[in-house]
Formats: C-alpha cells, sequence, structure tokens
C-alpha cells in the first residue's frame, strides 16, 4: 500500500485513518480487523443495496463486496480516495451488475400504490408518502438517484460521492442539482393528484 | 463576494450552486467553501428563500432514511466462507507454501536421519553386543585356557557355559 505524505492524512476524519489502518492489517489475512471494517461499514453498504435490489440480493451484494474487500485489500492503494469510497464503489457496481443481469422491475408493486390522502390512519398517511417517495426516487435517472442516495441518505462527502461514481465534483453537482429538480417536480404533482 | 482566511471565496451564484446541489444539510455542503457560504447565506434574504425551498424538500426526503444495523448473523456467514487472498496473483495459501517450504525440507532431512538411525540403530546394537561378546569370549577364553592364539570361532570348552 503507498503511504501519504504526512500532511495529507493529518486533514482526514479519523474514521478514514483508522480504515487504512484496518486495510493494512486485512492485507494480512487478519480477520479480526475484517470484521471490524465489516462492521463499521454494513449498515450503509445494506442501506444502499436494499435501494436498489431486492432484501435477499442486497445481502448477496454485501457478502460479494466485503468478499472482494477481503480478497483485494493488498492491492489496494491509497490514492487520496478514502476506504469508503472505494468500499461503496463495489457495492454500487455490483448492484448495477444485478439490475442488468436481473431487470430489476423499478416499478413498486401496483396494490402499494393504492393509498389516498384522505386516510385518517397515521401510519397508512406516512406508509403513502413513503411510496409517493419511492415512487418518485424511483423516476430519477439513475446516476441522479445515486448521488442522491449518497450524498442524502449516507452522508457521504461530495469527494467520496464523486470517487463511488467515478465522476468530477462538477458533474456530481450537475447530477445533484437536476435530481433535485426534477424531484420537487414530481413531488409538487403527487400534492397536486 | 465572500472571502476568510483559509476558505475560498463564495459568490451568490456559487451558494446558489450548493443548495440546488447538495441541499439544506450544510455538513454536506464543500468543506472549503462552507464557513463563507454560510456567512453569505446569513447575509442574503434571496439565497435564505432558496435554502427554504431545499429544505422543504429535504425534509420529504429524509421521510425515506432506513435505519440500517450491522447484521451479525450475516456478518458470521461471511468470515466463515472467506476464501484465500490475493497478493499479485498468489494466494495467500500459496504463499504460505512458499513460507514453509524451507522448513518442510529441513524436517524432512529430519525425519529421514531419525528414520535412518531408527533402521540402523537395532543392527549395530546387535553387532556391538554379538563383538562384545566375541571380546568376552576372547577373554574368557584365555583366562580358562590361558591360550591367547584361540581362535573364538573354535568351540568352546565344555564347562564355558558353568562360566557365565
Amino acid at each position: 500500500m503507498t503511504k501519504q505524505p504526512a500532511s495529507v492524512v493529518q486533514h482526514r476524519p479519523w474514521s478514514e485513518i483508522e480504515d487504512h489502518g484496518l486495510l493494512q492489517r486485512i492485507a494480512g489475512a487478519n480477520k479480526q480487523a475484517f470484521t471490524e471494517l465489516a462492521r463499521r461499514h454494513m449498515p450503509v453498504m445494506l442501506g444502499f443495496a436494499r435501494r436498489y435490489v431486492s432484501s435477499s440480493d442486497a445481502e448477496d451484494v454485501v457478502q460479494e463486496s466485503l468478499t472482494r474487500v477481503w480478497i483485494k485489500a493488498g492491492q489496494w492503494q491509497d490514492r487520496g480516495v478514502s476506504p469508503r469510497s472505494w468500499i461503496m464503489r463495489i457495492v454500487y457496481n455490483l448492484c448495477m451488475d444485478k439490475l442488468r443481469s436481473e431487470r430489476w422491475d423499478t416499478e413498486p408493486a401496483t396494490d402499494e400504490l393504492k393509498c389516498s390522502a384522505a386516510t385518517p390512519e397515521r401510519a397508512y398517511e406516512h406508509d403513502c408518502r413513503q411510496h409517493q417517495l419511492t415512487r418518485a426516487l424511483q423516476a430519477l435517472p439513475e446516476r441522479q438517484r445515486s448521488a442522491i442516495f449518497l450524498t442524502v441518505y449516507h452522508t457521504m462527502s461530495n469527494r467520496e460521492t464523486a470517487a463511488v461514481l467515478k465522476v468530477s465534483i462538477e458533474a456530481l453537482e450537475s447530477l445533484l442539482s437536476r435530481g433535485r429538480k426534477r424531484l420537487k417536480e414530481i413531488v409538487k404533482q403527487q400534492g397536486e393528484s | 463576494m465572500m472571502t476568510t482566511s483559509t476558505q475560498q471565496s463564495v459568490s451568490i451564484e456559487r451558494v446558489e450552486t450548493l443548495i440546488e446541489a447538495y441541499g439544506s444539510n450544510t455538513r454536506c455542503w464543500p468543506e472549503e467553501e462552507r464557513d463563507a457560504a454560510m456567512t453569505l447565506l446569513a447575509e442574503t434574504p434571496a439565497l435564505q428563500q432558496r435554502y427554504k425551498e431545499a429544505q422543504q424538500l429535504d425534509t420529504v426526503l429524509l421521510a425515506g432514511q432506513l435505519e440500517e444495523q450491522p447484521d451479525d448473523a450475516l456478518l458470521a456467514r461471511i468470515v466463515d466462507k472467506l476464501p484465500p487472498q490475493q497478493v499479485a496473483g498468489v494466494t495467500v495459501k500459496q504463499q504460505e507454501r512458499w513460507q514453509w517450504w524451507p522448513t518442510s525440507i529441513a524436517a524432512g532431512f529430519a525425519v529421514m536421519a531419525i528414520v535412518f538411525m531408527v533402521m540402523n540403530a537395532p543392527q549395530q546394537g546387535i553387532e556391538n553386543e554379538q563383538l562384545a561378546l566375541q571380546e568376552m569370549d576372547y577373554w574368557l577364553w584365555e583366562e580358562v585356557t590361558d591360550q591367547a592364539s584361540v581362535d573364538s570361532s573354535e568351540e568352546l570348552p565344555a564347562d564355558f557355559m558353568s562360566m557365565l
């Protein structure tokens, strides 16, 4: 693994520095370090994957991603990209592969969408809002949707998100702006109908 | 245009872009522009309006936040099924095999030496014993018969066995 100058490392969040250390230990076949890294990132990995594929497929994606981290840890190079971005890039690629191979239908089931704003039960209203939001997000192009998922739901920084999606910061900001603008229009339409 | 000593300067247009792209959660804004952008936001009503609109959308979005916990059972399954690691095309298992290679050879030689010694030891012992007996025979024969030149292979005197 290539070492970064101390000045670069100092400006990194502590969690990222810890991830670097864990990856180095994983490269030496340390299963305890692997378990620690996996526990640290598994919630985000699962959450992200479940937004694209079914729950059982999401578990498969996470398993495959972590296995790749284990196998490739020795080859991972610190080139200014955080380990979290690297891991999420693997998850993202596997989700896209799964979607392409299975032609997963992104449309939610019809019965789930039968909800009315006039329904008194708050829980049901909440479900309706969730379904409307899911539908609105699914209406976005995949790249815009992924950019929003990573920044809003998984609080990844702009640099991390750009690394996951393999785009420049400017391109990421463009994806996010267009995505949010489109989402705003859809939510507005849903409110009117 | 606002400038701070450690931060990049930002324009109103840039803050608009930040709000449109990253929304109302200022923690998502680029770190190097955040402080200057927030200062400008606090001073500009037009930006505050854009910020409020972004907040409304974020409220809708955050309703879809999923709480995820580490799945210990899944993690245990993953750890159980971990394959050998790869370093430049060579698996760790293969590496370990190569690391053990000199030790294995040394151990092999040691085992061969021990086997050789064990296989030869009883025979040598028997030979030594026979030699000792021969010497004893000779000495006894000398002692008893007082004939130094007698071949040990010659027949022993009849009373020899009773002397042992």
